[in-house]
């Protein structure tokens, strides 16, 4: 009984030992920016909106929006730099 | 308690009310904290509940599985990031738990940096949770209280 347990403990339990080690995350990075955008776009849009119909549409417009914000403020920087 | 708000004046309908702290406004807000789309669920809009929570929990544990328990959610660490990832309620709480096992590796850097940031803007964005809540709350209940009197 408690070999099924300690057994039924340790199942469980498993998953949270990928919390335990951070991830080596070394190339790539600037690719995650994507996602965190799109939530940010979901959660926003949807305390806005009436319908969740709409959700879809008004999200994906906010994410290429707040992309090609940051795009354009990023160009701006970097051509200032380089007229410098 | 009642608190004013500063709009009450303008023209549009839908600014102009009284949040009043009631039972139920405070309950959906204490929700919303501690899960994320629970105070949606609690009023009844349980389609946006789920956007929510599935947002919300997507983006922290994201963020928790690539930075670690040890060093994401940590308030000696990580202070100021801190008081944005505790409006995540029980995850926050969870996950910094799971940080004082032993076993538990620290993070740096960059990569660090990304958990953090993870973390900290799915508790931003659910104080923007907890406000709707508390705003779709108030109007409820002010709706309640017109159609008794």
């Amino acid at each position: 009984m408690g070999y099924y347990c300690f057994n039924l403990l340790t199942t469980l339990a498993a998953p949270a030992t990928i919390l335990l080690k951070p991830l080596s995350f070394n190339s790539h990075r600037l690719w995650m920016l994507l996602p965190i955008v799109l939530i940010v776009a979901v959660v926003y849009k949807a305390t806005k909106i009436d319908h969740l119909r709409q959700l879809p549409i008004a999200s994906l417009l906010l994410w290429v929006t707040i992309l090609g914000g940051m795009f354009a403020v990023c160009l701006g920087l970097l051509l200032a730099l380089l007229l410098q | 308690m009642m608190l004013e708000d500063p709009t009450l004046n303008t023209p549009n309908p839908r600014r102009s009310v009284r949040i009043q702290l009631s039972g139920k406004v405070i309950s959906s807000a204490v929700l919303a904290w501690l899960i994320p789309g629970a105070g949606h669920w609690y009023i009844g809009q349980r389609g946006k509940a789920i956007v929510f929570f599935c947002a919300i929990s997507l983006c922290f544990w994201t963020g928790a599985i690539i930075g670690g328990a040890y060093s994401t959610v940590n308030f000696h660490e990580n202070t100021a990031w801190f008081f944005a990832q505790i409006f995540d309620g029980a995850s926050a709480i969870f996950l910094s738990l799971i940080g004082r096992l032993p076993g538990a590796m620290p993070a740096y850097g960059k990569v660090l940096d990304l958990a953090t940031i993870y973390t900290g803007v799915a508790g931003l964005l659910n104080v923007l949770v907890i406000l709707d809540v508390l705003d779709k709350t108030a109007l409820i209940e002010t709706g309640n209280n017109q159609a008794g009197s």
